[in-house]
């Protein structure tokens, strides 16, 4: 059987043969769009915006090729889209959002950040939202428009990071003999970078004592861990050498 | 026993497990004798039997920063010859194939370039020596001979080096392993590296390991990080 047999008119062959070229063009330029070198995780953004504008494109010529007047359409569509303009403002603004945010690119698909509060890894960068799963393994999805009016911290953006630590000792320690304990410290943690090298900045006296911050930095990948044995590690050490770690103390007299 | 590093074999219900610790010095002085004792954290590998475990030198796997004593500085068209020694690691390898790579010490990392760009290296706690009798000779550790030569029209100052040792081959001459010698030329917008073979110092040496790598496009950041090096 011919097309013509099973479709019964030429105007439905047409319409069918614009649909049909129509999904296969999508799928093809789809494809296609991938392979440009975009960042990663901006592929499938771009695959889903060619593939809707190709896909409107033929559907609106196959309904032309069965005899739909598409100007009546367009009419009605235009009434359509100032109601629509209405309902979806918050929808165009993710969108365009998402525009200049695919644009700016201020993190990558794998990079942890935090947005508005929230931490995690991102899972995907859409044109309306970017979803995050964080570190208590929860799916989390946040408006681009929200992204892009919220202040963006990549964690993952840089290779090293600085561990800070501040330490409390009494107003009476010997402040020279503490700074040798916690550089000390850092020097035997394995994972703390020999460079940049570990600081010790005083940060004041404070209600309950000198205020010293240890800042000691380590690979992207091992902050968190070096963090950890830091604050197991210091004030084991600080005690060894018969330093007091400072606890918050108030003093009422009265 | 190499060093602060040990290897000892422990048979547990009929099985072989190789164990090793970097905290031999430690362990030491404290009586350890030849059982693990739980506090020392040894590594463990279950080996096949019957069978032998071979070790074999390695260079580092990473580029090595060494200070000098003290800060030198090169006028125009100078060039210093300085001697460094740096960790040793071991390849092990069973039966049954390629085992993990040892550090015969535990070793401190530290980063090369800027915080936003640069290439992570690793510390050498012996620092940069202009003789060579002024330098440690163990059998756990690697001599390298370094040549600097500043081809600017300006003084610099060294005060660190980034020598990129995995792409040096591996040297033995008696009791002592040499690398192959590093020389650095420092240019108007940048530090090449090249190899010489080995040094003049151990020139009957055979060579024991090749390179890591055959070129810098092999080592990440090596080349900025040399330029780090010189300040």
């Amino acid at each position: 059987m011919t097309p013509l047999e099973i479709l019964g008119t030429p105007e439905r062959v047409e319409a069918a043969t614009l649909f049909v070229i129509g999904v296969v063009l999508a799928l093809v330029l789809g494809q296609l769009a991938t392979r440009l070198p975009l960042a990663a995780g901006l592929e499938r953004a771009i695959r889903r915006l060619v593939m809707a504008v190709v896909g409107a494109v033929f559907v609106a010529a196959s309904l032309q090729a069965l005899g739909y007047d598409l100007s009546v359409l367009l009419g009605a569509a235009g009434f359509a889209t100032v109601a629509l303009g209405f309902a979806a403002q918050t929808s165009a603004s993710n969108a365009i959002s998402g525009v200049f945010l695919l644009g700016e690119r201020p993190f990558a698909v794998g990079d942890t950040v935090e947005v508005g509060g929230t931490r995690g890894i991102v899972l995907s960068i859409d044109f309306l939202s970017i979803k995050m799963r964080t570190f208590d393994n929860i799916y989390v999805r946040v408006p681009n428009e929200t992204v892009m009016k919220s202040e963006i911290r990549n964690l993952s953006r840089f290779p090293v990071r600085r561990v800070d630590l501040v330490i409390r000792v009494p107003h009476d320690a010997d402040l020279g003999l503490v700074r040798s304990i916690l550089l000390g410290t850092a020097d035997t943690e394995p994972l703390a970078l020999a460079e940049p090298a570990p600081q010790i900045m005083f940060q004041g006296y404070g209600e309950s004592g000198a205020e010293l911050q240890l800042s000691v930095w380590a690979t992207r990948e091992h902050f968190l861990e070096l963090k950890n044995a830091l604050a197991e590690a210091v004030p084991v050490a600080l005690l060894a050498r018969g330093v007091q770690p400072g606890v918050p103390v108030r003093r009422t007299i009265v | 026993m190499l060093g602060p590093f040990d290897l000892w074999v422990v048979r547990s219900g009929g099985e072989a497990f190789l164990a090793w610790s970097t905290a031999g010095d430690e362990l030491r002085e404290r009586g350890f004798d030849d059982a693990p004792r739980p506090d020392s954290q040894p590594a463990l590998l279950r080996v096949p039997e019957p069978g032998r475990i071979v070790l074999e030198p390695r260079t580092a796997p990473l580029s090595i920063v060494a200070r000098p004593e003290t800060p030198v500085s090169l006028a125009p068209g100078a060039s210093l010859r300085a001697y460094v020694s740096t960790p040793l690691w071991l390849q092990m390898s069973t039966r049954g194939g390629a085992g993990p790579e040892l550090a015969v010490q535990p070793l401190k990392h530290t980063w090369a370039g800027t915080t936003t760009d640069g290439s992570l290296c690793i510390a050498t706690r012996t620092h940069l020596r202009l003789s060579l009798e002024r330098l440690p000779r163990r059998a756990h550790r690697i001599l390298s001979a370094i040549v600097l030569r500043n081809a600017t029209n300006e003084t610099v100052k060294v005060e660190r080096l980034v020598l990129p040792l995995p792409l040096a081959r591996l040297y033995a001459d008696g009791d002592l392993l040499w690398s192959e010698s590093i020389t650095l030329v420092h240019k108007e917008g940048g530090t090449d590296s090249l190899l010489n073979g080995p040094p003049r110092e151990a020139a009957s040496a055979v060579q024991v390991a090749a390179s890591r790598v055959s070129s810098s496009r092999g080592l990440t950041g090596v080349v900025s990080a040399v330029l780090a090096g010189i300040v």
